[in-house]
């Protein structure tokens, strides 16, 4: 313990405090830019740290850390965009939440959730790492592959409604992230000879796609959003009576703590499993399960609770074995070895350890500092909903864009964005969750990760069987998975149960009122054709690859065939109890403004290259305005909106070219 | 519009200049040094930001800035092991205003072995290659059973494909150095293609696997836990003491990842000498070397015609490894 003394003089000096409440600050700014994430922050400040001290260093870069993964949950509640992968989950309930009003509320949870998550994953980095150290070893590539069928299992809570339209939505997002080079056999698939599918489908990319885009073509469609003054109306909450609510749920927040750090220790796992897995069990743990995705507290708190206590968590291996548990995690990696400092047993004696234990216990004060932060900001985080939608929507959409061509400095990803972003809002009309799609495309890497490396493994040790299902860590994921599985298959048994003599015709009606959803019978059609459409394509593509390099795409291709032909049999049943089941699709729908929408979205992603990134984009500011400006007689907007337009481009200007040097095309104009 | 006339005429008529002056026989290094670069350079990392290339790369970014009297703005370009970035590289404009973290052999490999790689190896000229890391093999310290390399290839020719030896995906220098070294030994072990150095090193650690082929960076940080059987240098490595290197026990390997920077085929080479030589100037800062030194990258120091024959004398060795290795005709 002689660290103790000279670690916690060294938070206190006022450098380091400054430091710390810039990373913290600039990480929550970050994180909260979809596009912008913790990794790449940490990333492009590394270099600025190598004339800081170790202890400074770590300090700041802790401190960002920190900072992105809350700062994710304020896109997510605001406008249903994480702006972090790892922000995924608090999507499910907080941007509900926002739509009933209840955005403050749901901004000051996510900022005491993520706060209480921090700490007691830090007090986990202090007390318990060796031990976790240890368990984070346990996990192989066969376990890493049923974490990720684990993963999976959520889709029976995502999707209630449809399990198989959710597991439709689940195995095209697999489909979607094995296109591009195979991590672990180097061979390339499905890329349709286009080179720069050779890199894959970034999953933030497909994040922003398939969260943002239906988000922003649902705003237009919305007459009372377009009429009103305001986008949703967001009430005052009471701080300290949402903070005892949280803290009331000690039990949520002690369940998400403990899978946030687990995950956390398992290299290759993130925030974004940490988050779905801990929501996952949220669900299962309450007993109003249908409150869930409709704007249910205990939704925010689990996913935030549990990704910011992975931050710490994924320092636990990092710190003791040099194995980071994270991206974020290996970036801080390099800045330790920079500095020096080599993880390990060196880390805890001697001078190291004075290093290592200011690190750890600066990050009991990050998470302070960030929670004061997020209890003083939300307040005025949730004003944005108040902008109205004409200047709040277009807003949104040129904000996509920036994050999905940020990532990788690519036009084509945004391209991929926008169709990806297209299909999802497709699949709203079909009652397709776009989440599921989304949970696809993040589990697909590890589940195949975990499948192909057990292949080859298999090679040596003889049996795949023995591997999959011999190993007592494997044994345990499989009871979890079996019981994850059944468990909403027994609710909806009892509720059949309980249900039976209800007129089937009720089962039958098209799921929530989504504008223009298509109907049963036509939805079915359409998932089925396309469906078999996609399984056709994938195979195809298949032709010349090997087993390894195509299992997981070909199984997925396979199964959602199955799925489709499921889909188009329900259909043809439909078909012949004649018309009193097939409500025609919604007449009432006048798609008008999305097709607007969505024409000027294209044209935006086709303009950027050749016209240049600021003059396209005030060009669509401009145009989205007016097109979404309230038609009843009323004064001209137009300068309000001219106005917004140039405030913004100059503040994307200034946040991201000069910031973060991202190199907009300039084109013709500018 | 006008103004890039404007540059243009102007180049012309500086490129005369130059032709007198190299006529003439006087310094022209330190006149085209003035010419070139006249506006910011890019410097394209084709990884993501915060990687072993993009570290190595922000070293060299202050040494090149004041050598250059220009900015270096990064670029990043992730993706497909290099192939996304090393495409756009071959399709820009040969004027020297973008150059590229280059890998071997990456970039020998990737257009050879890859399908869908748009790039070939000559679009990229050599500019200047200014580290290695060096490949070896390690096993965990309590597995007793290897207590030197030649108890692994022992136990791997008693035991045919039963030793399983963790790697960072395929067709990658740590592939590419397995294959070697098991064809050198004349065993057949089985390759576990981990997706980076993390699960590689966690593999090991948690004995997952038997072994681990990886660069001997990641050995140094795990120094107690891990046993280094050899080391694929000339020599052996001072950070190793008592490690032997591959040659040293009778089998013909030494390899690694080599790190060099590139720029698109057909820049004139008075522009690749002026990079050349603002590298060469930016590897001699001592924060370079230090910061180098602890990431556990051995300096190099070759020039464009030495850097274009060292790829030529690589991409031999790699073609051999895979033609022994049924991976190509």
């Amino acid at each position: 313990m002689d660290w103790l003394s000279p670690a916690v003089g060294n938070i206190f000096e006022i450098k380091n405090l400054l430091f710390l409440l810039a990373g913290v600050s600039g990480g929550i700014l970050v994180g909260a830019l979809p596009g912008l994430t913790g990794t790449m922050a940490i990333a492009l400040l590394v270099p600025f740290t190598y004339g800081l001290s170790p202890e400074t260093a770590l300090i700041m870069l802790g401190g960002v850390y920190v900072g992105a993964m809350y700062g994710g949950s304020i896109s997510a509640i605001l406008i249903n965009t994480p702006g972090a992968p790892a922000a995924i989950a608090t999507t499910f309930d907080g941007y509900p939440m926002a739509m009933a009003g209840r955005a403050e509320e749901a901004l000051v949870t996510s900022a005491v959730s993520s706060g209480i998550g921090g700490l007691l994953g830090t007090m986990a980095l202090l007390f318990l790492s060796p031990l976790l150290a240890a368990v984070s070893l346990r996990f192989g590539p066969p376990e890493y592959f049923w974490l990720g069928i684990l993963g999976l299992t959520i889709i029976a809570s995502l999707s209630a409604k449809s399990l198989t339209k959710g597991l439709f939505g689940g195995l095209f997002g697999v489909l979607i992230s094995t296109i591009g080079l195979s991590p672990s056999t180097g061979v390339s698939r499905l890329t349709f000879d286009i080179s720069d599918l050779l890199g894959g489908v970034e999953i933030i990319v497909a994040l922003i796609g398939i969260f943002c885009i239906p988000q922003v073509l649902n705003m237009t469609d919305n007459k009372k959003l377009t009429e009103g003054s305001e986008t949703f109306n967001s009430q005052p909450a009471n701080m300290i009576k949402v903070t005892l609510s949280v803290v009331r749920r000690w039990g949520n927040i002690i369940r998400s703590s403990v899978i946030g750090v687990i995950v956390g220790i398992i290299p290759g796992a993130g925030g974004n499993v940490a988050g779905l897995l801990s929501y996952q069990e949220a669900v299962r743990a309450s007993k109003d399960k249908d409150s869930f995705g409709k704007g249910n507290i205990e939704g925010v708190i689990a996913s935030e609770t549990a990704n910011n206590a992975e931050v710490e968590g994924s320092l636990i291996p990092l710190l003791t074995l040099g194995i980071p548990g994270a991206p974020q995690a290996a970036v801080l990696y390099g800045a330790l070895i920079l500095q020096g400092l080599r993880p390990g047993p060196e880390l805890f004696s001697g001078h190291g350890a004075i290093i290592t234990y200011t690190f750890i216990l600066s990050l009991f004060l990050a998470n302070i500092f960030m929670l004061i932060m997020g209890l003083a900001a939300s307040k005025y985080y949730a004003k944005a909903l108040k902008l109205p939608t004409y200047l709040l929507m277009p807003l949104v959409l040129v904000l996509s864009i920036i994050g999905s061509f940020a990532g990788r400095n690519s036009i084509f990803d945004v391209g991929i964005m926008v169709i990806l972003g297209l299909i999802a809002y497709g699949g709203t009309k079909m009652s397709l969750a776009p989440a599921t799609i989304a949970l696809g495309v993040i589990l697909g890497p590890i589940i195949e990760r975990g499948l192909v490396e057990s292949m080859m493994l298999s090679r040596a040790t003889g049996s795949l069987v023995q591997l999959f299902f011999m190993r007592p860590l494997s044994v345990v994921l499989v009871a979890i998975i079996l019981l994850s599985a059944m468990w909403p298959l027994w609710i909806k048994y009892k509720e059949h149960k309980n249900a039976t003599g209800s007129s089937p015709i009720k089962t039958y009606a098209p799921v929530k009122k989504t504008k223009g959803a298509l109907s049963h019978f036509s939805s079915n059609v359409c998932l089925g054709i396309s469906g078999l459409a996609i399984f056709a394509v994938t195979l195809l593509n298949l032709t010349e690859v090997d087993l390894q390099s195509a299992i997981l795409p070909k199984v997925s291709a396979i199964l959602m065939a199955m799925i489709s032909i499921g889909l188009l049999i329900k259909a043809w049943n439909l078909g012949k109890e004649k018309k009193n089941t097939i409500k025609a699709a919604d007449k009432t729908w006048k798609p008008g403004t999305v097709l607007v929408t969505i024409f000027i979205t294209l044209s935006y992603v086709g303009l950027i290259s050749v016209l240049g990134f600021f003059s396209t984009s005030f060009c669509v500011l401009v145009a989205l305005g007016l097109l979404l400006t309230p038609k009843t007689p009323a004064n001209n907007k137009l300068p309000k909106i001219i106005f917004s337009a140039v405030l913004s481009c100059a503040a994307f200007y200034g946040v991201f070219v000069k910031l973060f040097n991202v190199p907009f095309p300039t084109g013709i104009l500018f | 519009m006008y103004t890039k006339k404007k540059q243009t005429m102007k180049n012309y008529f500086t490129t005369g200049l130059l032709a007198l002056v190299m006529l003439v026989g006087l310094g022209v290094t330190s006149a085209i040094a003035t010419d070139f670069p006249k506006k910011a350079v890019k410097f394209l990392i084709p990884f993501n930001p915060g990687g072993q290339s993009d570290v190595a790369a922000m070293l060299l970014r202050a040494g090149l800035e004041e050598a250059l009297k220009v900015d270096v703005v990064p670029q990043y370009r992730p993706g497909g092991g290099g192939a996304v970035g090393w495409t756009m590289l071959a399709q820009q404009r040969a004027d020297g205003y973008m150059m590229a973290v280059t890998n071997l052999p990456h970039i020998v490999i990737q257009p050879i072995m890859i399908k869908g790689v748009k790039y070939k190896t000559d679009q990229l000229a050599a500019v200047y290659l200014y580290a290695q890391s060096p490949g070896g093999i390690a096993v965990n310290k309590d597995d007793d059973r290897f207590k030197t390399l030649n108890d692994l290839i022992a136990y791997a020719k008693a035991n045919p494909k039963k030793l399983s030896v963790g790697g960072t995906g395929k067709f990658t220098g740590n592939h590419l150095g397995y294959l070697q070294f098991t064809q050198e030994a004349g065993i057949d072990a089985s390759y576990v293609s981990f997706n980076g150095a993390a699960p590689q090193t966690a593999a090991i650690l948690g004995k997952h696997v038997d072994a681990i082929y990886g660069g001997t960076f990641i050995f140094a940080n795990n120094r107690e836990k891990l046993r280094v059987l050899a080391v694929a240098t000339d020599a052996p490595l001072a950070d190793f003491k008592g490690v032997p290197t591959f040659t040293e026990l009778g089998i013909d390997l030494i390899g690694g990842i080599d790190r060099g920077v590139t720029v698109p085929a057909g820049t004139p080479k008075e522009r690749i000498d002026v990079l050349a030589k603002a590298l060469r100037f930016a590897t001699t800062k001592p924060e370079y070397k230090e910061g180098m030194s602890k990431l556990g990258f051995r300096l190099m120091d070759l020039g464009p015609e030495q850097y274009t024959e060292f790829i030529e004398k690589r991409k031999q060795q790699y073609i051999e490894v895979l033609k022994k290795g049924g991976f190509l005709k």
